[in-house]
């Protein structure tokens, strides 16, 4: 069943008129991995955050619609709240506030999205960041971001998406940022929580490695156009668009390097 | 957190140090025998030659420096030739009036400039913040002289809603009893509300001339400050789950905007503390920068170096507050610990 279907989404630059997307449209199932892949600055970012609802200032969405379960939510004030989406970021120390607690990041979620109490907020933070596998949860609740690695970082940001009970989950190169024992786990996390919840993912990156191992279909990006888009082996195997192929020699030749290395 | 303190405190050791020394040695360095200055053109060579004995002027440099940093650590800054009293006596006499105006100035700038920073920032690129910003640039490049004359004319002489420039008090009237020296303070302290009242009359012109000036500042500094925290990480994960803007205005951006603002802030307070020499003439204001001014007509320099001292050592005890606060308000400072 279709969960998220993004419907001719386009996005361009206030003052310039520039287009950062053009007639974007893909669909994520329930349960399911949709890689969204493309060099650096062909608009992933902005995909998402389209999708999220929070474009950046000095961006507009022209056209586009957002539906969930079949129902329209494009009008809806905020997507996370209204239809329970979640994101994770590529930098997931930057993306706490140094200021506070883990926990307390975590619990204000749970409020927002659960209508739960202060102290059962902060019982449930506990709770989530046990489900990410993080050893003593209750120490780490009290911690500050700083005193987290950034893997760690990363797990509190993907307890704070379960806070939402999320429905979809958009994970904007969750890894690209991460050592590369590090990303096997998270990505290992993901995949887990898809299980466990059944929710659908958008798995940005740019790494073709990632798509490969984790992700069921797989759209391409080129310059704010989707040229490409099929189950991820028949994508692989058989890349139609220039592009795909380009983008597949110079992941292999970037493997093959990584290798001799 | 021990660790930065003791850190800070040494830093802070050190600089005081270094402002004596430079202090000493600029006074020493200036053309011209400091007695015979001080004497006048009429004295004869063995009054000039007595007094330098008698202020240790003959004696070599290094002796001359031992002494006078000996003096300074019983708090001797020597003797202000201008009135014979003791350089000490005159400044800190006049300390809490300088305080008293400075911070009512900060108070001002603050009040004015915090919210039109934070209005401009979050109204970027529209009407507001390029008026908010032509008011820092006129703010930041008026003089306080001018600004000054400007605020007794429209307020005093024309709409008579403050008192003139004449000082602390209505000629005539009482200071409240004696206990922190800020009329303001000791009023309420002693209950003398009327007191309070009045000080607070007079305060108000010098106190907007010198917070207006000021105002600029901060609003430049609060407007880039929740420029950038605008565009941070961690707002755009509050913004992405749907934390309502008021309380990420409140509890994301304005707490992490002041840890960027808050240095600004104490080099502000000092610079209204150590740069109101004018704004103090102008409103008849009895405190330091008013020594400072009469000082440099009487050719004191005694004075003027007890002056210079004591505002560097404000200006190093204000950067200790600010980084004692930082050590209060961030925890990457309370509790250190990695952070790649
Ligand atoms: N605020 C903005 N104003 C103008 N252009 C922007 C803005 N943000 C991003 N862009 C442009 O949008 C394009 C897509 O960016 P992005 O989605 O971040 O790329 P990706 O995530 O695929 O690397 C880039 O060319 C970038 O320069
Ligand atoms: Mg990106």
């Amino acid at each position: 069943m279709t969960r998220l279907s993004i419907e001719s989404l386009s996005v361009e630059v206030e003052s310039s008129g520039a287009r950062i997307l053009d007639d974007v449209s893909l669909t994520i199932g329930a349960g399911e991995i949709v890689g969204l892949v493309g060099e650096s600055g062909s608009g992933k970012s902005m995909t998402s955050l389209a999708t999220m609802g929070i474009l950046p200032r000095g961006l507009r969405a022209t056209s586009g619609r957002f539906l969930v379960d079949g129902i329209d939510v494009t009008d809806a004030a905020n997507r996370s709240v209204s239809s329970r989406f979640a994101m994770i970021f590529q930098n997931p120390r930057d993306s706490l506030n140094p200021l506070m607690r883990v926990g307390a990041q975590i619990a204000r979620m749970v409020s927002l999205h659960q209508g739960l109490d202060r102290k059962a907020a902060q019982a449930e933070a506990v709770d989530l960041l046990g489900r990410v596998h993080i050893a003593d949860p209750a120490a780490a609740a009290r911690k500050y971001p700083h005193q987290l690695s950034g893997g760690m970082c990363q797990r509190v940001m993907v307890a704070m998406a379960l806070a939402c009970r999320p429905s979809l989950l958009i994970a904007d190169e969750p890894t690209t940022a991460l050592d590369v024992t590090v990303q096997a786990q998270i990505l290992d996390l993901i995949v887990e929580l898809v299980e466990q919840t059944g929710c659908g993912v958008l798995l940005v990156t740019h790494d073709l490695g990632v798509v490969a191992e984790t992700c069921d279909r797989v759209n391409v990006l080129y310059r704010g156009d989707l040229v490409e888009h099929g189950a991820t082996a028949e994508v692989f195997a058989n890349p139609q668009h220039e592009y795909t192929r380009y983008l597949l020699e110079s992941g292999r030749e970037l493997e093959v390097g990584d290798g001799a290395a | 957190m021990i660790r930065y303190l003791l850190r800070r405190v040494g830093i802070s050791l050190i600089t005081v140090a270094g402002l004596a020394l430079v202090v000493f040695l600029v006074v020493r360095i200036l053309p011209g025998d400091a007695a015979a200055a001080r004497l006048g053109p009429e004295a004869s060579p063995e009054d000039i030659e007595a007094l330098r004995a008698k202020l240790g002027l003959d004696q070599p440099l290094i002796v001359q420096l031992g002494d006078y940093l000996w003096g300074l650590l019983h708090g001797d800054l020597g003797l202000a030739v201008s009135t014979g009293r003791p350089v000490a006596d005159e400044l800190f006499a006049r300390l809490p009036a300088t305080i008293e105006l400075a911070v009512a100035g900060l108070l001002v700038a603050l009040v004015i400039g915090f919210p039109l920073g934070m209005l401009a920032a979050s109204r970027r690129g529209r009407a507001s913040d390029a008026i908010a910003r032509v008011f820092a640039v006129l703010g930041s490049s008026m003089a306080p002289v001018w600004l000054g004359l400007l605020l007794i004319f429209g307020l005093y002489s024309v709409a008579r809603i403050f008192p003139g420039p004449v000082g602390r008090l209505p000629i005539g009237m009482p200071p409240p009893e004696h206990i922190t020296g800020m009329y303001v303070l000791d009023g309420l302290l002693t209950g003398n509300f009327a007191a309070t009242g009045e000080a607070l009359r007079y305060l108000a012109l010098p106190a907007l001339t010198l917070g207006l000036g000021a105002s600029a500042a901060v609003l430049k500094m609060v407007r880039s400050a929740m420029i950038a925290t605008a565009e941070s990480g961690f707002v755009r994960t509050a913004r992405a789950y749907g934390v309502p803007g008021r309380e990420i205005l409140w509890r994301d951006q304005l707490r992490n905007a002041m840890l960027q603002v808050l240095t600004a802030i104490g080099l502000v307070f000092g610079f209204l503390l150590g740069g109101n020499v004018i704004v103090e003439r102008l409103f008849s204001w009895p405190g330091m920068g008013r020594v400072a001014y009469d000082a440099l007509g009487s050719n004191d320099l005694e004075l003027l170096q007890g002056y210079a001292l004591i505002i560097g050592v404000i200006y190093i005890a204000l950067n200790f507050a600010v980084d004692l606060l930082y050590g209060v308000i961030d925890p990457r400072i309370r509790l250190g610990g990695r952070s790649s």
